[in-house]
C-alpha cells in the first residue's frame, strides 16, 4: 500500500512537473519498460486536463448583499471576550468530565448496602456469630433478616444467601450494621439511582449548552 | 475603486463596496461550490452564506489574496454542508444533468467530430460524478487542484494543511478517479481500449 501510494504521488509529480530532471529521467525510463504504468500515468494526465476543462456552471442569481446587511450580524465576527473564552473551554471539559461520570454511574453496578446482612455470604460471617453454645435467642425487636424482610432479588440469585434455615445471625453482631429496622419497614431499594447520577446529569447539561454557546460563538 | 479600496470600505461596514467584491467573485465563488457539493441548490445556499460569513468577518482579513480568503470561506462553508447533508442522507447530491449539458460543451470543437464532442461531454460528465464520490478532504483538494487550477501552495495555505498533505490528498484523489475511468473503457479515448 505505502509503496502503491509512492508511486501515485510520483505520478502526480511528474505530471505536475514538480520532478527534478534527474527524478524525471529515472520515471521515463520506467514509463518505457512498464506498460502498466504508462497506462495509469497515461488516464490520469487525461483526467487531469478533461478535470481543467469542465464547463463553468451558469450563476443562478446574484449574491450580493441587502443594504442592511451590515444590521443582520452586528456581532458576528466579533471575539468572545477573554472570560468568555475560557468559561466556554471550562464548559466543554466539564462536559467531557459530567459525561464520563455520568456513563460511568450508569455502568457499574451499585454497590451492595452494608446493612443488608442478607447479602453478606455466611462463610464469613460465621466467625462474627456467637459460639454455639453461647447462641442467644434471637431478640424479637431485631428479627433474623430472613424472616423480618422479604429476600431481595440478589438474594433468591445468590448462592451464598442464607436460607431460613441457616444459622441465625443476629445483626446486633455485626459490627458494620446500619440502625435496626422495624419487622414491617420498607424493603432496602438496591437498585434505587445514586444521587450523584441527577447530579452529574444536571452538570452534563449545564456544562454542554455552555460549550454548544461557545462552539457557536466560534464558528 | 481597487480591490484594496473596496476592502477598506468594506471593512469599515460599506455594504456597497462589499456587493462590488461579490460581483467581481461571485461566479469562481458559485462554481467551487458547485463542483464541492454537486447540486444547485446546496452550492448556491453555501455561496449565500459565504458571502455573508465573508462580510461578518472582513475585519479579520490581514491582506494577502482576497480571492483565497473567499475560497476558504466557500470550502469551510462547503463542510459544514456536507457535514449536514452526511447527518441526513436521504438528501441527494446527485449532479443535476441539465447543468453538464451546457451548450458549450457539447457542441464540437473545429477540429473534433460531433461524435467525439458527445464522448468528450460524457467524459466530463464522468468526473465531474465521480469527484462526488471522493472523501470531503480529497474532493475539495480535487476541485481546488485540477478544476480550478490552483497550485499546491495556494490549496495549503486556503486548506491550512501542510504541502505534504495536499499531494498526498490529491494523488489519492486521482488515482481513485483513475482507476474509475479505467474500469469504463467506453468513455475513454481508443488508445486506451484492451
Amino acid at each position: 500500500m505505502r509503496q502503491r501510494l509512492t508511486e501515485e504521488e510520483l505520478i502526480s509529480a511528474y505530471l505536475d512537473g514538480e520532478m527534478g530532471s534527474a527524478e524525471r529521467a529515472a520515471f521515463e525510463a520506467r514509463l518505457t519498460q512498464d506498460v502498466a504504468l504508462r497506462r495509469r500515468v497515461l488516464a490520469t494526465r487525461l483526467l487531469v486536463e478533461e478535470a481543467g476543462n469542465l464547463p463553468a456552471v451558469a450563476l443562478p442569481r446574484n449574491f450580493i448583499l441587502p443594504p442592511d446587511a451590515g444590521r443582520i450580524r452586528p456581532q458576528a465576527g466579533r471575539p468572545p471576550t477573554p472570560f468568555l473564552r475560557w468559561a466556554f473551554r471550562f464548559g466543554s471539559v466539564a462536559a467531557t468530565i459530567a459525561f464520563v461520570a455520568l456513563v460511568a454511574s450508569e455502568a457499574l453496578p451499585p454497590a451492595a448496602p452494608a446493612a443488608q446482612p442478607e447479602m453478606a455470604a455466611p462463610e464469613l460471617l460465621q466467625p462474627m456469630a456467637a459460639p454455639a453454645g453461647q447462641a442467644q435467642p434471637p431478640d424479637e425487636a431485631y428479627p433474623p433478616p430472613a424472616q423480618a424482610m422479604p429476600p431481595t432479588e440478589a438474594a433468591d440469585a445468590g448462592p451464598a444467601a442464607p436460607s431460613a434455615d441457616a444459622p441465625a445471625i443476629s445483626p446486633r453482631s455485626l459490627p458494620q450494621a446500619g440502625p435496626p429496622q422495624a419487622a414491617d419497614a420498607p424493603p432496602p431499594q438496591a437498585d434505587r439511582p445514586a444521587p450523584t447520577r441527577p447530579l452529574a446529569a444536571l452538570a452534563f447539561v449545564l456544562a454542554a449548552v455552555l460549550a454548544a454557546l461557545g462552539w457557536g460563538r466560534r464558528r | 475603486m481597487d480591490e484594496d479600496a473596496l476592502i477598506r470600505a468594506a471593512q469599515r461596514g460599506d455594504v456597497a463596496s462589499f456587493n462590488q467584491l461579490v460581483l467581481a467573485y461571485q461566479s469562481q465563488v458559485y462554481n467551487v461550490a458547485y463542483r464541492i457539493m454537486g447540486d444547485q441548490a446546496a452550492a448556491a445556499d453555501a455561496t449565500q452564506e459565504a458571502f455573508l460569513s465573508a462580510f461578518s468577518h472582513i475585519r479579520d482579513f490581514r491582506g494577502g489574496s482576497f480571492k483565497s480568503w473567499l475560497l476558504r470561506t466557500v470550502t469551510n462553508a462547503c463542510y459544514d454542508a456536507l457535514r449536514y447533508h452526511k447527518r441526513r442522507p436521504a438528501q441527494s447530491l446527485e449532479l443535476e444533468d441539465d447543468d453538464e449539458h451546457s451548450l458549450a460543451d457539447v457542441l464540437p470543437a473545429d477540429d473534433e467530430s460531433p461524435a467525439d464532442a458527445a464522448e468528450r461531454s460524457d467524459l466530463r460528465r464522468f468526473i465531474a460524478r465521480a469527484a462526488l464520490q471522493l472523501p470531503p478532504d480529497q474532493r475539495i483538494t480535487f476541485v481546488l487542484s485540477d478544476v480550478q487550477g490552483m497550485s499546491y501552495e495556494e490549496i495549503a495555505e486556503l486548506m491550512n494543511v501542510s504541502l505534504g498533505t495536499v499531494k498526498s490528498r490529491l494523488s489519492r484523489a486521482r488515482a481513485r478517479l483513475r482507476d474509475a475511468l479505467l474500469a469504463h473503457e467506453e468513455l475513454l479515448p481508443d488508445e486506451f481500449r484492451q
